[in-house]
């Protein structure tokens, strides 16, 4: 076992909302190794977003954090005062969002941008000009000092996200998290962006947790993938595991689906039928049941535990234990 | 069969420069060329796809088709009428011919009304007389696969597939001829993208409508559309049956958004054909092929003499000097 950048261990998160409390995340479990770059499987409604707010501690005011801690080299940092969480963000963990457009400043030029965030350096100007003007170049740039005082609008999504990439690798951080960053990009942009992470992660080091409900782009760039359905890891495996041998019933439904696994023209295509439930004063049980073609009495009864099928593999399901 | 579109050597411009600023300053272009010879048709009960990275002109011709953008040159016959030459009112009575579904699907929905009115306001709009506004709302609710509950709801009440579902329901109020989707299952998690493509597939069983399809994901279209043209810089670069270009792709820009799109499954490693870096910006067109600054078969030819649009077999034609 190589040594952890994160250990996520039995995380719960809830939302106190008008109608109850909306258990956002139920006893999650993640490892990132160090170097490693591990792939989250989601779609929306899956907890994603409240993992990520939970790591760098982002929550909305009416979260409760239930159970569980985040471990991040060798502290818990759900126990860190606001200014040890504040001096963790953008140093030691970093991220890359969604909307590359949204996530820069549009009045503000990208060289006052990247400049900015420089702001703990003792250096001086030029040298963090200097700074900029590399990292702009190696995310494959062109001509950044001429370019460095543009405006983001000046730029197009898939440049902009290659910004967004070198600020967050600018403190050389130990985690990089990257929010679903290539789904408001073209899919020939989009596998760019992938061999630019991949390119980065084995110079930079770091270990990378990728967000994404696109399950190419998880097969291509991750080494583990975590799948998580309304709340829960409902399996966790390397990318072999997950893909060849999907233990989980939910996974092999999402992979069924998936358009770019269908060869033969078809007019129905495969669906998962169903919602995803109220987490809302959830019941026991499974939290697929509903949706499972292959639900058993049993589940509607407790919630599975956790099923190693190998060393690497595991996953939440009663089959795999009835 | 009967040709429900024809669109022949369509060109777009917008312009980039006021009237004085033009006068002013010669050196750079005033307009650019949005869509430039686009020509393809659409037989009755048919979908195409146009597909093209952001930037292509995909929605641009779909909007000069129904009458929302003015075309430079070129001519669009619906049912063998000429749109371009519409006036105003003789527009707005053709257009309840076509119905339109936004991309942003939640968007494209006022916030302030219920479904229920949504989906009737076309009807509303277009002043059809003798409509019974509840009962074609119910209706329409019902072939979209939605219940009728959903009539009370609020745009912020529904899911992204639910908005889309939605959103079909508004395009079919008018009973149309033709459906322009823009981008179908952009934002829509994989589990529901299905359902939407399946439900425009089974709509258009039934109901016999053509349908263009705008897309940036090739595949999405592979199970819905007949016909595909590939879109780039603003041009048709390659046009030809659905399964066609998946078995044979022949423009290498067509073969590398085929292999942009990573398989599920890690040890298919697929030789892949990566693009180097981006759309180039019309005001400064290429010179030769438009597409020979991105091109990884580039030779000497394309980089000076533009590659005439040919015709390979009935179905598909492409333009490019070195077809694979």
């Amino acid at each position: 076992m190589k040594d952890s950048v994160l250990t996520i261990r039995n995380l719960s998160v809830d939302y106190q909302i008008e109608a109850g409390r909306l258990q956002a995340l139920r006893q999650v479990n993640i490892d990132v190794e160090k170097g490693a770059i591990v792939g989250v499987v989601g779609e929306s409604g899956c907890g994603k977003s409240t993992l990520i707010s939970s790591i760098i501690r982002l929550l909305p005011q009416n979260a409760i954090i239930r159970d569980g801690t985040v471990e991040f080299e060798g502290s818990n940092l759900l126990d860190l005062n606001d200014e040890e969480i504040r001096a963790m963000r953008g140093t030691k963990i970093s991220v890359v969002f969604q909307d590359p457009m949204t996530s820069l400043n549009p009045v503000l030029s990208i060289q006052q941008q990247m400049m900015h965030i420089q702001y703990r350096d003792q250096n001086s100007r030029s040298e963090k000009l200097n700074k900029s003007l590399a990292l702009l170049e190696s995310v494959g740039i062109a001509d950044p000092r001429t370019r460095i005082s543009q405006f983001p609008h000046e730029y197009s999504g898939g440049m902009l996200q290659r910004i967004s990439i070198a600020m967050a690798l600018q403190a050389q951080p130990s985690l990089l998290i990257a929010d679903e960053p290539t789904t408001a990009l073209d899919a020939t942009l989009e596998v760019q962006i992938i061999h630019l992470l991949k390119d980065i992660q084995s110079k930079v080091g770091c270990s990378v947790l990728f967000i994404s409900h696109h399950l190419g782009v998880i097969a291509e760039l991750c080494d583990s993938v975590v799948v998580m359905y309304a709340g829960e890891v409902v399996e966790h495996g390397t990318v072999r595991d997950v893909f060849h041998n999907p233990a989980h019933p939910y996974t092999r439904k999402l992979l069924e689906c998936d358009p770019a696994g269908i060869q033969t023209k078809t007019r129905m295509l495969p669906v998962i039928p169903g919602e995803i439930p109220n987490l809302v004063n959830l019941s026991d049980g499974c939290i697929f049941r509903s949706r499972c073609q292959s639900a058993l009495p049993i589940c509607e009864m407790h919630v599975p535990r956790k099923h190693e099928i190998t060393s690497t593999h595991s996953a939440k399901c009663h089959q795999l234990t009835a | 069969m009967t040709t429900t579109l024809r669109v022949e050597n369509v060109r777009v411009q917008f312009r980039v420069k006021s009237g004085l600023r033009s006068w002013l300053d010669k050196s750079t272009a005033a307009s650019i060329d949005a869509v430039r010879d686009a020509s393809f048709s659409l037989q009755k009960g048919e979908t195409l796809a146009l597909v093209g990275e952001s930037g292509a002109g995909k929605s641009t011709l779909a909007l000069a088709i129904t009458g929302l953008e003015r075309i430079a040159e070129g001519s669009i016959q619906f049912e063998g009428r000429e749109v371009a030459t519409m006036q105003s009112r003789e527009l707005r009575k053709y257009r309840r011919n076509i119905g339109y579904m936004w991309q942003n699907a939640i968007g494209s929905l006022s916030p302030r009304m219920n479904v229920r009115s949504l989906i009737t306001e076309p009807v509303k709009i277009h002043n059809v007389p003798n409509i019974d506004q509840r009962r074609l709302s119910n209706e329409l609710l019902n072939l979209v696969g939605l219940s009728e509950e959903f009539g009370n709801r609020y745009p912020h009440q529904l899911s992204g597939g639910q908005a889309r579902r939605v959103g079909v329901a508004r395009a079919l109020a008018l009973n149309p001829q033709l459906i322009v989707a823009d981008e179908p299952t952009a934002g829509l998690d994989v589990s529901v993208q299905g359902e939407i493509l399946n439900l425009l597939n089974q709509l258009q069983d039934e109901l016999k409508i053509s349908m263009l399809v705008i897309t940036h994901n090739l595949n999405v279209v592979r199970h819905t559309s007949d016909k595909i043209a590939i879109m780039y810089l603003g041009r048709i670069v390659e046009q030809g049956d659905t399964a066609e270009i998946f078995s044979k792709p022949r423009h290498p820009y067509t073969l590398a958004l085929l292999s942009a799109s990573p398989s599920p499954d890690p040890d298919m490693q697929a030789e892949r054909i990566e693009l180097k870096g981006e759309i180039p910006s019309p005001l400064n067109r290429p010179q030769g092929c438009e597409f020979h600054t991105r091109c990884p078969f580039v030779k000497d030819i394309c980089t000076n003499t533009p590659p005439p649009f040919k015709v390979l077999s009935n179905s598909q034609a492409l333009s490019c000097h070195f077809p694979r």
